[in-house]
Parts: C-alpha cells; structure tokens; sequence
C-alpha cells in the first residue's frame, strides 16, 4: 500500500513536470506518424519523407511563435499575414540591389517596423485588437501592390536571381527558423520579457498592481511578433522562390498555419515548454496534411481533418472547469 | 519600550456615496502583531487596501516612521517597506514559483536586458527552505500547486525582503492547520524583528492568541484599541456590534406565523468544496434569512437552490415535486435569482434596461419566434415605474445607473416574471438607505401576496429586521435555526457565526 | 491621433469625389483574379496599352477568385461608375449575380479566359443570351489545350502524370481537366500495351509557397510520377511548384507542362525545368475589352437571345527556339502596337473575332515585316 502510494505520489509529480508535457507532444507526433504509415507505408513517413515534412512546417513554426507573445496576452493581430506578403516583398526588391543582406534585412526590418507601427497604434487609438489589426491588413495590403509596381525586373515579386534562394532550403532555413527558436526560448526564460506578457495574460491587473508596464509590454510583444514575422517572410519567400501581393484580406489565410502552432504552444505553456508545443504542433499538422494526400484525400477534406485534429488536440489539453466563462 | 511606526491620521475612503472608511486614526507599535477586526463592511479590508496602494485614498494620511506614505501601487508600497498578502488569490497561473515571488523586482536578476532564471530560481529555492517550504519547487509553474501552497508561496512574496508592515488579511481561511502554524511562525519572526503585522480575521480566538493589541472597526469607523491580553471573545463581539437596533426600514411585527404549507424543500444539498448538506424547507409567505461570515457557503447555497451550481449533489424540489436541476427549469418553475455580484451576474450592463428587465419573459411575449416591441417597451415601462427606477427612459444602458437602481432593475425583471420564490443574494449591498428601504418595503408586500423569499446577507441587522427564520451558515454548513421574535439579537447569531 | 485619422479619411474621400466628378472619358473595369502575378500582370500591361490607344479609362478590381470578391467586383465598379467592365470570373455561377448587376446598372460585360458552359450552366447561359448588356465572351478551347500538353507529355515517355489545380471548382480547371483526361484516354486507346495514368488533383492555392507544399506532397506521395500538370493559378502555384521538384534533386526527372508563361520560361526550358508551356494568351483580354468598348460606343448590337463569341488561341512553347521568337513579339514587345489597337477597334465584330483567331507568332512576326 505504501508502496502504490509512493509509486502514484511519483506519478502525480512527474504528470506536473515539464517532461510530462514534453513526452505528450512527442506520443502524440508519433501517433500522427504511426497512423498514417500504417494506412500508407509506401508512400509516407520515410525518414526522408519526415524530414520533408518537417521542413515544411518550420516557417509556420516560427510565425507560431511570434504569435505567442499577443495571443498570451490575450490580444490578436490579423494583420501577420499581410506583413508576410509586405516584407517578402520589400526583401525581394531590396534583394535585386544588395542581395542577401538586402533580402535579410528588407524581411526583418520591415517585419519589425509593422510591428513597432501596429503597437502605437493599438496602444492609441485604445480599441480591441482584433479590430486595428484588420484596419492595418488592408492597408499593408495596398502597401504591398504599391510596392510590387516599384520592381522593374521583369520578375515581380520574385527571386529569379537563382544566388538568393539559399533560404529555402537545408541547411540555411533550419539555421534561421533554430535561431528563432532559441531566441524565443531566451525571450521566455531569460528576459522580463517573457514573464510580463505571461503575468498580463493572467491577470491584467493584478500585473498591473505588482509593477508592469502592461502598456509598454503590449507594444513590445506587438514587436516581437512582426519580428518573427519577419523571419518566418524570409523563409516563405524563399521557400516558394516569390510572393503574391493580393487584396481584400486575401492575405488573412495566412494568419492561420502559424496560429496553430500557437494554440499548440498556448495548451502546453503550463508544462513550460510552449516553443517545442508550437513546433512539434506544426510539424503534425504538416504531417496530416501529407498524410492525406499519400491517401489521395483531395484538399477540401485535408482541411476539415486538419481543423477536426487541431480543436480535439486543443480541447484535451487545455479544457476549462465545467460552468467556467469560456471566451 | 513602545514606538509608533505607522499612523493614520483622519483616513477616508468613499467609494461613491458610500464612505467605507471613515475619519480613521489608528497607531501601530514596532514590534507589535496588531488585530484589525469588525464585521463584514466594516472598512477593515479597505483601510489596510488604502495603506498598500490598492485604491488611493480619498482623503487623510498615513505616516510611516514619521514621513507622509502615499503609494499607487503593490510594488510601491513594497518599496517603501509595506506589503499585504490579500483575502484573494495573489499568484498568477502562467509563471513559476520564483517568478511570482520576485515579480517587479526582477531588476535584482538582470545582467543587462538578460534575466539571470538560474540565478532567480536559486534564490527562490533558499527561500521557500528557509521558510519551511521544502516540498515546493521554485521553477515549476504555479498552476501545478494548491490554492494553500500558493498562499504561501504569497506569504514569502510578501515578507522576504523584511517590510517593516505586513497585513495579513483574512489569510487563515484559506490555510489548514499546519499553513496557519506556518503563518504564525513567519508573523512571530517578523515581530521579533523589530517589525509589525496588521493582522485580520475573523476568528476571534486565534486574533486574541496571536496578538499583541486589536483595534475594532465598526461601520467604517474605529470604535477603540484594547490590550489583547485583556480582553475577550465576548467583549469583542460587543465592540463589534455595539449599536442601537432601528426599525426604520426593517419589519415591525413579531409573531406572526407562517403558513404550513411548504413551497421549497432543499434535502441534503452539497457542492464540492463549498457546502456540505444543506436541508430546509421554505413556506408560503415566508422570508428566510441565511447568514454567516463572507465564506461560509451561503452564496453558494443561493446559487445551488436556483440550479446554477455546478456538481450539484442533493436535490431541490418544489411543491408540484419537480426538481430544479438547471436555471431554465428554475425559471420556468416560478423562480427568481438575484445575485450579489451584481454588475457581472445580474445585470447586462452593456444593456437597456428594457432588454433586462424583459429578458426572462421574451418566450412569454413572443408569438412564434417574433418579438413584439411596443409589447415590450410597456411591459419594462410598467415594472420599471412599479420600482421607481430613477431613469432617462427604458432605452438606458443599465451601465449609466446606479448600483441602487441597477438592483431595482433585477427585481423589476422578476416581479415581471411573477416569480413564486425568489432567492435574493444580498439585495441590500452598497445601496444607500432611501432604495434600502424601498427594497424592505417590497419584500414586506411580495410576503403579503403570499410570494416567499430566501434572502441571504451578511448584514446581521437586516436579517433579524425582515427574516421570519434565520439560518446561520458556518463552514458550508447549517450551525444555528433561529425564528424571529422581538428579544434576538446579532450577539445570538454571532455565536452561531464564527 | 483619432481625430487626426477622422481628419485623413475625409479628405481621402474628398479626392474620390473630385476625381470621379473630373472624369469624362468611358470608364471600362477589369475585374481580375490579380493584377500582379504573372499572368495578371501581362494582362494589365495590354489592356493598359489598348486604354491608351483609344483614350478610355481603366480601373482594376483583384478579386483572387473568391466567389463572393468575384460577384461583389461588379457591384463595385457599377459603383464607380464604369460604363462596362471584362471580368474573368472563377465559376460559372457567380454569372449569375454579375449579368444581373450589369443589366441593372447598365453596364456592358464580356468576359475573358472563361465562356458560360450551356449545357452545364443553362440558366446563366440563357441570362447571357437575354441581357441587353452581356455583350459576349473570349475564351480558349481549354479541352483542346489539355489534350495537345497530355500529346506532348506522352510523345516525351511521361506515364505517371500528377496534377496540380489552383482552386477546386474553376470552371477553367475543370475543362482542362476535362482534356487531360481526353487526352489520356486517347493515348491509350492508341496505346493499349503502353498505357498512361492521370492522378486526381490536388489543389496548389495561387501562391508560390501554397504551390511548392501541395507538389511537395504529390511527389512525396507519389515517388514514381514522372510528369506534373501544373494546370494554371496565375503562374505562382507553377513557380511554387518548379521550386519544389528543385528542391528536391528531381529537376529534368520529372516531366513539367502548365498553361500560363513564366517570366523566365526560356531559362526553365533550357535547364530541362520545364517540358512545355502553352500560354501567351494574355492578349484575350484584349478582345473583351474590344467587344466591351465597341457596345460602349454603340458600334456592336449583340445578336437577339445570344452573344459574341471569340475563340481565342494558345501558343505552345516546348523548346529554346519556341521561346525566342515568343519574347521578342510577346515579352519584350506586345503584339499589337497602338496603331494597331486603333484600327482594332474599328473592326466588325466578325473581323474581331478572325483577329484573334489569327493570332500567333507568325502573325506578329508577318505585321512587324
């Protein structure tokens, strides 16, 4: 008896610990990549075929970062997507004059710079964020067709120079998505960062009440975000070789791979690991979409599956008190 | 030899119209454990809230060792040398335990715009052992503890930096027997350091055991200071309640009897974590009163009785027999609920008070799924007037209203209803006395018209004014019955009360 | 800063006004799916040129072919006040809502890279014919266009051919599947022994990275494909597409057509990126703005319960010397200078249609002598 009651007291701890957390994300990859190679062992799952996947999901992965910072604060920003499409599109341009640095720094600096712009904004004009930020689409949006007439290459948008495409591939983008992430870790372990937007997230006032800046912080994790954004730019335009500038909030479908990966990184927060919740997350919901098409599921189905796995796997791991407010 | 360090001089603190601490001048001794006592709304909590930067004050003064304390913030008043471990949950879910223990003051880590999280969690690790704490790790989250453990953890918070005051208010609720032990050692320790706790509860007993002097505070006011060593549970009490009993607003008649027949039969209700098999039964006509101290699961018991409980064991039944299980079904079973918490659970605030004052009897005013709108405006028009909602026109937000005539408007919305029982949860609170007393006056002609009421308060006087019965609640559970008559008294409820 | 804002917008609505009072020229919209990509780009460069010509005022409406953007871009340049408008619409249903809003508004339409199926769509089909204000259609034989790339895969020993659609639905999608799978069948029926197979589609988006995901997959999925159909999407979802099979080591290994030049297509034929392109069909939106113009000036009076009707010719591209004479007529140049545009409009609708017909490399080359 003392003995079940060690061995449950173990448990109890270990269940509270940041392994526990660790160890779920890993079963349920796993489970993903299991179920699939069963139903289709020929044609995925491979470990060339998952280091594909994994590819793919990085870029989303780093945006799913960014994020983080707002939504755990319980802001929102539908503007990321049409930073993606401006920034790719600034670093292209830049690109045909300075290169790299001119691809690297037209992505970042223009990443950041919207998000500098998008936190004075909220931060003034005091209205939710949900509602500045589709304001701000759709005029980073006219910014970006703006932009594009700008590049007289021929190549609109495009990086035709065959020397600049290093990112879209191994081994540069991991180089860059695996700075990202390391910065994140640090920004959540190693700065105030990291704390303050967690304690607003918590308790606004009470936060508030003990000392923080919960306005300066806002604007900083508005930063932070377009920041990442930046990074995840860089890769996207590489990743696909150009970007499409686009209008009436066309850009808003890509908001939502990278906020999957947030909701991952959101549900696993209590285990202390949300940057390995946010990638592994993407790298799944990659993973069922490849795994749809080994099965030769066409693209509408592939995408209710993808919603139906991603709400059963936030709804588990993250289900309020029965009778809570659940906004 | 005694030394003042901490005087308040001619404190106020008005929250609207009411004044909840009023022209208080209070000294506190180095080196002393001082209780703060008085009954609920007594001004207790928020005199100490005004001394920690919770809410600024509204006029007055404090001077800490001699030099003006004004201070806007928790973090401030910590700077200064002053802390306050709160009635509430202090701890933010989403951080780890050394974060929450150092949060505001993580400059004392940093290397530059690098946080030292090695460095941090050591020291919270030192701590949490030199306070006895071993079995909390610091850099876990905090969310893996319980509400105890996360006390205590606020305990340190509060204390680690040595602050010459300390409040502690109303902590030990919250804590079992051993995290009360714990408690008391860190107060002794903080004392014998040459500094002062301000220590509230409710628990008479434990106040006279750990203090050095206790000071009374009733209605907002400082009633006196007496030596702790020198007084007594029952002196106590009557400094609490030491004022004359006024049949203003309140029922004049004794001994009339209530009807046999029983409209309301609650059999061994429990809620987990909060009240522990509550049975009665409730007559025609009839206006029973629940009371006890803040926690002891009265509130809960209101909400049980009108389904909105969660994990609901026991059953609620009414004369017909149908059981209330839900709040649609409350309802529509002739059930009204007025909540305490009234801006977030009784009123759409971002509502008109048309939309509130119809909202349970849309279904009764819609022929098929359409809403008739000059139905509506005459019907919240009627109630609305029947209350004398002070009011622009039924179009007003209820935000614009005042808590007064906010209350009015719920109960426009049941006597709308018609409601055969209504349960309300303090209907009185933070009301001043002319819509008081209107409010009595309707609860007198609702029993006339043979409607019964639960009325549940933590205002003694108003119980023993308008209840036919009294129920006191003590730690989830039904401690004392009493049936009004002319010679009961709030020192007779006290007794069953804590 | 809110007042500041509410400052701004008034005076950005201010200039709308006085910039649309001002304006007197016949106005002709261009709805679009983008303005910018590839094909988009090439369209607005022509139709920006035939504007000039003729003194008329242009304005774009990029609608990404989401059918509600479609449906609501009519309503906006009705709105704009444009006299008529060319629009390339994603499915045949959404014909439905833009007739009836030119017919209300009085606004002449004729549609470009797309026809009303009347078998499949009877009731826009006989929208079309009754409105006084749908002037006619310029489209490509999109079945034919599918059979002839299915031919040139075959001939170059392609039997596993995967395919990579934009958007589910298209009605230009589905013709040119509708071909492929004709072309496939033919080749069978002529080739029992040596069978060829077309896998179901998977739909790329019209973004290169949407592109490059989906054909990742397929090819992942398919390790064996020796051909990939990127059937159109503007060029992007091709771009995305051509960037995967590099990626992947698998560029010349796997067999490339698609609909819809690339900017650098003789790069791509070159390196063995791609196998061939049928395309250069930016002009036909050309023709819809003629038909469009002519009704404007009132020059065409469309036939009773019917409409015009322009079939518009692909240009092939499969090797180096395909694509120089292209880009010397088409790229560098266009096909029509403005003298040329001039005298077009001038044209019966009969010769218009012949105009196009004609239209081809040797055309040019045949009128630049």
């Amino acid at each position: 008896m003392h003995r079940i009651n060690i061995v449950s007291e173990s448990f109890l701890k270990f269940k509270t610990s940041k392994y526990f957390g660790f160890l779920v994300l890993v079963v349920m990859t796993l489970f993903f990549w299991g179920f699939f190679r069963l139903l289709s062992p020929s044609n995925f799952g491979t470990s060339r075929l998952v280091i594909s996947y994994f590819q793919t999901s990085i870029q989303y992965a780093v945006g799913g970062c960014g994020l983080y910072f707002i939504v755990v604060m319980g802001l929102f920003d539908f503007s990321v997507g049409a930073n993606i499409v401006l920034s790719s599109l600034v670093g292209v341009l830049l690109s045909r004059q300075f290169g790299y640095w001119g691809l690297i720094f037209g992505c970042l600096l223009c990443g950041t710079l919207i998000g500098a712009f998008n936190g004075i904004l909220y931060s003034r004009l005091r209205i939710p964020s949900m509602i500045v930020t589709v304001g701000l689409m759709l005029i980073l949006e006219s910014v970006a067709n703006y932009v594009v007439t700008l590049d007289k290459s021929g190549f609109p948008g495009k990086l035709s120079n065959s020397n600049i495409l290093a990112f879209g591939h191994a081994p540069w983008n991991y180089l860059a998505a695996g700075i990202a992430f390391l910065l994140m870790v640090f920004l959540l372990r190693f700065t105030k960062t990291g704390t303050y937007c967690n304690a607003i997230g918590s308790d606004e006032l009470v936060a508030k009440n003990m000392g923080v800046n919960v306005e300066r912080y806002k604007f900083i994790g508005f930063v932070l975000l377009h920041f990442f954004v930046g990074i995840m730019a860089l890769l996207t335009v590489s990743y696909g070789r150009g970007m499409l500038a686009v209008t009436g909030m066309s850009s808003m479908d890509r908001n939502f791979k990278p906020l999957m990966g947030t909701f991952f990184g959101v549900a696993f927060k209590k285990y202390g690991c949300p940057v390995t919740a946010i990638v592994l997350g993407e790298f799944i919901i990659i993973m069922i979409f490849n795994g749809l098409v080994a099965l030769n599921v066409p693209t509408t189905i592939n995408d209710f599956v993808t919603g139906a796995v991603l709400l059963t796997i936030v709804s588990l791991t993250n289900r309020g008190l029965k009778g809570s407010v659940v906004k | 030899m005694s030394d003042v360090i901490l005087r308040s001089e001619n404190l106020y603190k008005h929250f609207g119209i009411t004044t909840a601490v009023n022209d208080v001048s209070l000294e506190f001794e180095k080196g002393e454990i001082h209780g703060l006592i008085g009954e609920n709304g007594s001004g207790k909590s928020t005199f100490c809230s005004t001394l920690c930067g919770i809410y600024p004050i509204s006029s007055g003064r404090f001077l800490l060792e001699g030099k003006e304390l004004r201070v806007r913030s928790q973090v401030e008043a910590n700077r200064h040398g002053v802390s306050i471990i709160v009635q509430e949950m202090g701890t933010l879910p989403g951080l780890t335990v050394a974060e929450n223990i150092f949060l505001g003051e993580e400059d004392k880590f940093m290397h530059g715009v690098v946080k030292n999280t090695g460095a941090m969690n050591r020291e919270a690790q030192r701590l949490l052992e030199s306070y006895g704490f071993k079995h909390i790790i610091a850099s876990k989250m905090i969310d893996n503890y319980s509400f105890e453990d996360r006390k205590l953890i606020e305990i340190i918070k509060a204390t680690y930096f040595t602050p010459k005051i300390v409040v502690v208010d109303e902590t030990t609720t919250a804590l079992s027997q051993s995290g009360r032990e714990e408690l008391f050692t860190v107060m002794d320790r903080i004392k014998n350091g040459g500094n002062t706790v301000i220590f509230i509860s409710h628990d008479l007993e434990e106040v006279i055991d750990h203090t050095d002097r206790i000071s009374i505070l009733r209605d907002g006011s400082l009633v006196g200071t007496v030596k702790s060593s020198e007084t007594s549970a029952d002196e106590l009490k009557r400094l609490m309640v030491g004022r004359e009993l006024t049949n203003r607003y309140y029922r004049t008649d004794y001994g009339q009897s209530v009807s046999d027949e029983i409209v309301l039969s609650v059999d061994n209700v429990s809620v987990p974590g909060e009240i522990q098999d509550i049975s009665f039964r409730l007559h025609k006509g009839e206006i029973l009163g629940i009371g006890g101290l803040s926690e002891c699961g009265m509130h809960e018991t209101g909400k049980a009785i009108f389904g909105a409980s969660y994990g609901r064991k026991g059953s609620v039944t009414l004369k017909g027999g149908y059981e209330v299980k839900s709040i649609p079904g409350a309802i529509k079973h002739s059930i009204a609920y007025a909540s305490k918490d009234r801006d977030t659970e009784s009123v759409i605030i971002a509502n008109s008070i048309r939309d509130n004052i119809c909202l349970p009897s849309l279904a009764d005013m819609s022929n098929h799924a359409l809403l008739n709108n000059g139905k509506l405006d005459s019907f919240a028009k009627k109630f609305a007037e029947l209350m004398s909602v002070k009011m622009t026109g039924i179009d007003q937000y209820v935000s614009a209203l005042s808590g007064g005539n906010k209350q009015k408007v719920v109960l426009s919305r049941w006597l709308g209803k018609d409601s055969d029982i209504l349960v309300l949860d303090s209907p009185t609170r933070g009301i001043d006395v002319k819509v008081k007393a209107d409010i009595y006056a309707l609860m007198s002609e609702l029993k006339a018209r043979g409607k019964s009421i639960i009325m549940i308060s933590e205002e003694l006087q108003e119980l023993l004014g308008m209840s036919d019965r009294i129920l006191i609640m003590k730690d989830g559970r039904i401690n004392g019955e009493f049936i009004r008559n002319q010679n009961l008294g709030e020192k007779d409820l006290i007794t069953k009360m804590v | 800063m809110k007042k500041l804002l509410s400052v701004i917008l008034v005076l950005g609505l201010a200039c709308t006004v006085v910039f649309a009072a001002g304006n007197k020229k016949p106005l002709i919209g261009v709805s679009i799916w983008s303005s910018t990509d590839t094909l988009g780009s090439q369209c607005k460069r022509i139709l920006d040129a035939a504007a000039q010509a003729l003194d008329v005022d242009i304005m774009y409406v990029d609608q990404g072919h989401v059918s509600e953007k479609v449906t609501g871009s009519a309503e906006t340049l009705a709105a704009a006040g444009c006299d008529g408008m060319i629009i390339c619409n994603s499915a045949s249903a959404e014909m439905n809502a833009v007739i009836n809003t030119c017919t209300k508004d009085k606004m002449y339409v004729a549609q470009f890279f797309r026809i009303i199926d009347k078998t499949a769509n009877p009731n826009e089909y006989q929208l079309a014919c009754q409105s006084p204000y749908y002037v006619g259609a310029v489209h490509e034989g999109e079945i034919d266009n599918g059979s002839n790339l299915i031919k040139i895969l075959a001939a170059k020993g392609c039997r596993k051919i995967a395919l990579e659609g934009w958007n589910s639905g298209d009605a230009t999608f589905l013709l040119r599947w509708k071909g492929y799978k004709q072309g496939v069948e033919t080749w069978n029926k002529a080739h029992p022994q040596d069978k060829a197979v077309l896998l179901d589609p998977q739909y790329g988006g019209t973004t290169s990275d949407t592109g490059r995901s989906t054909a990742e997959a397929i090819i992942n999925a398919n390790h064996d494909v020796d051909a990939l159909i990127v059937a159109g999407g503007g060029g992007d979802t091709l771009i995305g597409a051509l960037a995967a099979i590099d990626s992947m080591g698998l560029k010349g290994k796997i067999k490339v057509v698609s609909t819809d030049f690339l900017a650098d297509l003789d790069q791509q034929l070159a390196s063995g990126g791609m196998a061939a392109e049928s395309g250069g069909h930016y002009a036909d939106p050309l023709f819809a703005f003629m038909l469009v113009y002519n009704a404007i000036k009132g020059n065409y009076h469309k036939p009773a319960g019917s409409f015009y009707e322009v079939l518009f010719p692909y240009l092939y591209v499969a090797s180096s010397q395909d694509y120089d004479a292209y880009a010397k007529y088409f790229v560098t140049d266009l096909p029509y200078n403005a003298k040329e545009l001039s005298a077009m409009a001038k044209l019966s609708e009969p010769d218009l249609a012949k105009k196009a017909a004609a239209l081809s490399i040797q055309d040019v080359m045949q009128r630049r002598k």
